[in-house]
């Protein structure tokens, strides 16, 4: 006897489908019966579309029948972790395993890239040149000496090793004078270049940050009066860098060579917009 | 009367089961007694060549010894009274069950690594070079079937007792599950990575291996799993069950191993085990850490740290009475030392040392713990690395006196 469940708007409502109700009446007619209604039922389903089968089965009744296999499929792949983590592993023994082992148990070395490590915490350029300024003072050797004779008296530990760090690179210039090997010249050189260029980007100009920090205290400064405090714009800062950029080559003397400079390289740009001259032997109308 | 009776019987038997199941320990250990000058293993049985393997039947009478050459011998304990075992041809060889041997191993193909007999003492299983597993029956002697089916030597079987199921451990890493009953195979098992030494097992349908992947492995069939024991650093060679839960083990670099269940690790170490003894400097080989051309070999020691590190020294077997506390422990450096398993404080305390040269391959005790069996040899079973002239190739028994 079929127990199919069907929603009701497929059901059409006609007195032979009614099945659920001649389930109790139990005659020997019924088999004929039952066989016609399976027909019935057989036919309805052919002519149903495939929208209202999908509707059917989305209802989800027809999983009912496979809930109880399903159960049995979820317990027995469920494997239990171990209670204890000193208790030995276990694993299936019908599973192939391969021949490789670990011959000597090496300890995983773990790489920390101070740049990408969280740890490490953010880069703050304000703290990295305080901190670091030794690495970019201005190195006179009257001043080296007379801190190498401060240091002699003070024979503090740190202080002896910033002093070493600061003149590492008199140290590099040391030994490419001693060395012979054509191979360790040109290291040191590469070297020692390296660094005196870095030392060159840092002295003289000031940079983006010391510009803001002055605008930010006057700005800060004039709100205490009263005034509306501005952000520095990217345009007034570039200006700010150029005046202060004249002012250090007026001090030096050498804004005349910078202006002439200057002056060549944009001529030379602007070379290319000219017009060039056109030979005589094109005919020329008029 | 009958009543006092009836319960001292219902008594007994029921100490007897719980002994058979592994639940009870007697205590046999504590009453071992203190060997004499004039106790010594007496040699029972002579073979040709070093002796693999030694097994006893359940009742203590008849013991099966396999050695190099393939010659599988079947003796009395008491007299000494041996029969050996006769190949068949290689025509009814075929007609149970074998295939042909291929190539290079045609020579050394009758070499048998291991045996095992069945608790109802009518089966023995021998297996060897030649990757198959040979059933012979022990009333007539005579060769009944050969399994086949491992890629690799069959290094290693165990009956489990009660039944006519055989566990086969190979080189080539699998345990195979058999059963000599019905001549048929029936799975196969995997997880060591490396060649399986050893295998055991007791009642019930746990089988216990080891390898040279410096594990060892509990599997546990009808579950179809098995439990991982990693060993430190070194390579273990030979195990076996102390009860269901306990387990004993021998390692290459000399010292023997008390583990449980519940951790991965081994509960107690025994190391130096087998120490090689300044006395015994002639077992060293003689250009020791040279190699031809003079030089030193890489990573020699001098001959003071050579103690433990020397085939010697490799615990080839180890073995318990069944279902006591007694365990005992066989290496080449000329002695049979006897422990007692605590099983309060877990841990192994050494009795005493029996004497016995040469390169102890396989050890069985009596079920009722009245004597101890050794197979001996001039060289270990698996190999050549060592060789020991002054030994003698044969079965060796020892008398334990019990108070």
């Amino acid at each position: 006897m079929s127990t199919m469940k069907k929603p009701d708007n497929l059901v059409s409502h006609s007195s032979k489908t009614k099945f659920e109700d001649s389930d109790e009446h139990e005659s020997s007619s019924s088999e004929y019966v039952e066989e016609e209604e399976e027909e019935e039922i057989k036919r309805e389903l052919a002519d149903a579309t495939f929208e209202e089968l999908q509707r059917a089965l989305s209802d989800g009744s027809h999983l009912e029948y496979r809930k109880h296999s399903l159960n049995k499929k979820h317990h027995e792949e469920k494997k239990p972790g171990r209670a204890n983590k000193n208790r030995p592993m276990e694993a299936s023994s019908k599973k192939p395993v391969g021949r490789f082992r670990e011959v000597v148990q090496a300890p995983k070395r773990v790489i920390r890239d101070p740049r990408f490590e969280s740890l490490c915490g953010a880069f703050d350029a304000k703290q990295f040149r305080s901190k670091y300024n030794f690495l970019f003072k201005k190195y006179d050797p009257d001043i080296i000496e007379k801190e190498r004779k401060k240091l002699d008296k003070s024979k503090d530990p740190d202080a002896i090793s910033r002093f070493q760090n600061s003149i590492s690179w008199m140290k590099l210039r040391k030994q490419l004078a001693k060395s012979n090997n054509p191979e360790v010249i040109g290291e040191l050189k590469s070297h020692i270049n390296w660094i005196e260029k870095q030392l060159k980007s840092e002295s003289g100009q000031r940079t983006d940050a010391a510009i803001l920090a002055e605008h930010k205290k006057k700005e800060r400064e004039a709100a205490k009066k009263g005034k509306q405090p501005f952000y520095l714009s990217k345009s007034a800062l570039r200006k700010q860098r150029l005046v202060e950029k004249y002012e250090d080559l007026k001090a030096s003397g050498k804004l005349d060579a910078f202006i002439e400079k200057r002056r060549r390289k944009n001529a030379a740009k602007d070379h290319r917009y000219m017009p060039y001259r056109r030979s005589n032997n094109h005919a020329q109308p008029n | 009367m009958q009543g006092e009776r009836d319960a001292l019987v219902a008594r007994i038997l029921q100490e007897e089961q719980l002994e058979e199941t592994g639940r009870v320990r007697r205590a046999i250990a504590s009453r071992v007694q203190k060997l004499e000058s004039a106790d010594e293993f007496r040699v029972l049985v002579k073979h040709r060549q070093p002796v693999t393997a030694v097994a006893l039947s359940e009742d203590d009478s008849k013991g099966f010894s396999a050695s190099k050459d393939g010659t599988i011998l079947q003796w009395d304990v008491v007299s000494g009274i041996h029969e050996s075992y006769r190949w068949p041809s290689h025509d009814v060889l075929r007609s149970h069950g074998a295939k042909d041997p291929q190539g290079p191993a045609t020579r050394h193909c009758k070499r048998v690594l291991t045996l095992a007999v069945s608790s109802d003492g009518r089966y023995l299983a021998s297996g060897g070079v030649d990757r198959h597993i040979h059933l012979w029956d022990t009333r007539t002697r005579e060769h009944i079937r050969a399994f086949q089916g491992h890629g690799g030597p069959v290094s290693c079987l165990s009956f489990r007792q009660g039944t006519s199921e055989l566990f086969s451990g190979s080189f080539d890493r699998t345990v195979k599950i058999w059963n000599a009953e019905d001549r048929a195979y029936i799975t196969t098992l995997f997880g060591h990575q490396n060649e399986i030494l050893t295998i055991d097992c007791h009642r019930k349908e746990r089988v216990l291996t080891v390898g040279r992947d410096r594990t060892m492995q509990l599997f546990k069939v009808p579950e179809e799993s098995r439990l991982v024991f990693r060993a430190p650093a070194f390579s273990l060679e030979c195990c076996c069950f102390v009860s269901n839960d306990e387990f004993l083990s021998g390692s290459d670099d000399g010292s023997i191993e008390l583990w449980s269940t519940l951790r991965k690790k081994p509960v107690d170490i025994v190391k130096n085990a087998h120490a090689l003894l300044g006395a015994n400097k002639n077992l060293e080989p003689k250009n020791s850490g040279k190699i031809p051309n003079g030089h030193i070999e890489n990573g020699d020691c001098g001959s003071e740290s050579y103690r433990c590190l020397s085939a010697y020294s490799w615990v080839n077997s180890v073995t318990v009475c069944r279902s006591s506390d007694l365990a005992a422990s066989g290496a080449g450096n000329g002695s049979v030392r006897l422990w007692a398993i605590e099983s309060e404080t877990k841990d192994i305390r050494p009795l005493f040392d029996l004497p016995l040269v040469g390169f102890v391959n396989s050890l069985a005790f009596a079920k009722s713990g009245q004597f101890l069996v050794a197979g001996v040899g001039k060289e270990p079973r698996l190999g050549r690395w060592g060789h020991n002239e002054s030994a003698q190739n044969g079965v060796a028994v020892y008398s334990l006196k019990l108070s």
